[in-house]
């Protein structure tokens, strides 16, 4: 228990806890009332405290602020992460599409190409490309089940591709023009003279060989299947001339052929089944 | 000395009391900066200055309050008086008697206030004002309570005024 004494509560601690309390009923008492003799205290303190609680004030809201900005940031920053993932996926669905776009217009172009032509046709995807460096070939998703049989001439809108040399029911191999295994017949569009195309090795270009040196051939002339040989129809594109050389005795001419196709961008290709009034006739010489 | 260094934090209380305290209610519950001082006041000074501070405090928060005058600078005079009357009865520097102590002073404000209310006002809204804001102030002020005691002893160790 507390006690006024030596060791409790002193007689001037009672008196102080009196008159504080007196006080305090007193300025109830007068508050209650509403007298204004409180009108003086409130103003001092107001002046003592005011610049303090506005400086306090004024930090604490810059301090709600910043964690305000703070969370705005971590939201934006997950909203931007989660709108890179979007973009992410919406820039492969733009590739798909566009890729889809491009496969679409090829299409299109080999089915109004196969549309204007007499041939019976079949349109092949291109699978695979030989890793070898002994033969330039590729591969096709159509064979014999599609009707596809070795030496059917193979081409795109643009020319002439090459030629079919192995079936199997799901799968062709096509050796490429640009194969030196490859021979086609060809005139030049504007004199008519004839030669044969082939291959070489390791060149983007053709040769056109077989060509006498009284011919009349000129840088930039066209170069057509002449139809001889029983495999290529005639007047296909094969290419253009690029260069025409003398051969050593001077009797005869070599004309270097730029191909009328890129095989570097070659995805579908055309086989053609059957040539009308020839029907399909495989030559022995492979031209 | 000491009693300046106290007289200062006393000031602090009151600023952040009338400040930013507001802001950080949980539901209708508030801290009692102010109370917590003066029960700190108790604890570690006098009686005498215990009991000037408990005034002084109440009356500050008082004037920013929109209670009536004199209702604050009552209750912490009181609280003020008896904490420092107990201090040589309890173990102070324990953290649990420290929060009992902080309750007690909380719940003895609000008696103190219900009475006031009940004499000077006419409305009775003062039982749900209890579970509402008194008790759940007091258990708010409670767990802050040593917290702050042993920040404001940390302040107290590390500040020299100088002559």
């Amino acid at each position: 228990m507390m006690g006024i004494g030596r060791n409790g509560i002193q007689k001037k601690e009672i008196i102080t806890l009196l008159i504080l309390i007196f006080l305090s009923v007193n300025l109830l008492i007068a508050d209650s009332l509403k007298r204004e003799s409180t009108v003086w205290l409130k103003g001092g303190f107001f002046v003592l405290f005011s610049p303090f609680q506005k400086i306090v004030m004024r930090s604490y809201r810059s301090f709600t602020d910043l964690c305000l900005q703070l969370k705005e940031f971590r939201n934006w920053r997950s909203e931007t992460y989660h709108l890179h993932g979007q973009l992410d996926a919406l820039v492969q669905e733009n590739i798909r599409l566009r890729e889809e776009n491009l496969a679409y217009r090829r299409l299109q172009q080999l089915t109004e190409f196969m549309q204007q032509s007499e041939y019976p046709m079949v349109v092949g995807k291109i699978i695979g490309r030989d890793t070898t460096s002994w033969a330039i070939t590729i591969f096709v998703d159509k064979g014999s089940s599609s009707g596809i049989k070795k030496d059917m001439p193979v081409i795109t809108v643009k020319g002439v591709v090459g030629k079919v040399i192995e079936t199997a029911p799901v799968v062709s191999k096509v050796i490429l023009m640009q194969d030196p295994g490859f021979a086609i017949s060809a005139l030049i569009q504007r004199s008519r003279a004839q030669g044969v195309v082939v291959g070489q090795f390791h060149s983007d270009f053709c040769i056109m060989k077989y060509l006498s040196g009284e011919d009349d051939v000129r840088t930039g002339d066209i170069v057509l299947s002449s139809g001889e040989g029983g495999i290529f129809p005639k007047g296909l594109s094969i290419g253009v001339v690029t260069l025409v050389r003398i051969k050593e005795n001077g009797l005869a001419l070599e004309a270097e052929v730029k191909p009328s196709v890129n095989f570097d961008r070659l995805e579908e290709v055309i086989v053609i089944k059957e040539i009308p009034g020839k029907g399909y006739a495989p030559s022995k010489k492979g031209m | 000395m000491r009693g300046l260094k106290i007289g200062a934090i006393l000031c602090g209380a009151i600023i952040l009391q009338t400040t930013v305290l507001p802001y950080l209610r949980i539901k209708e519950a508030g801290l009692d900066l102010i109370l917590i001082v003066v029960v700190y006041t108790g604890l570690y000074l006098s009686i005498s200055r215990a009991t000037l501070f408990g005034f002084l405090g109440g009356l500050a928060e008082d004037i920013f309050s929109g209670f009536l005058l004199g209702s604050n600078a009552l209750s912490k005079t009181v609280i003020g008086f008896l904490t420092a009357s107990l201090e040589r009865k309890i173990y102070k520097e324990n953290f649990i008697m420290q929060a009992i102590l902080v309750f007690l002073a909380t719940i003895l404000n609000g008696i103190i206030f219900s009475l006031i209310f009940l004499t000077f006002r006419t409305q009775s809204s003062v039982g749900k004002h209890w579970w509402t804001v008194n008790v759940p102030g007091a258990f708010y002020n409670s767990v802050v309570g040593p917290l702050l005691f042993f920040i404001i002893k940390w302040i107290e160790r590390h500040s020299r005024f100088r002559k």
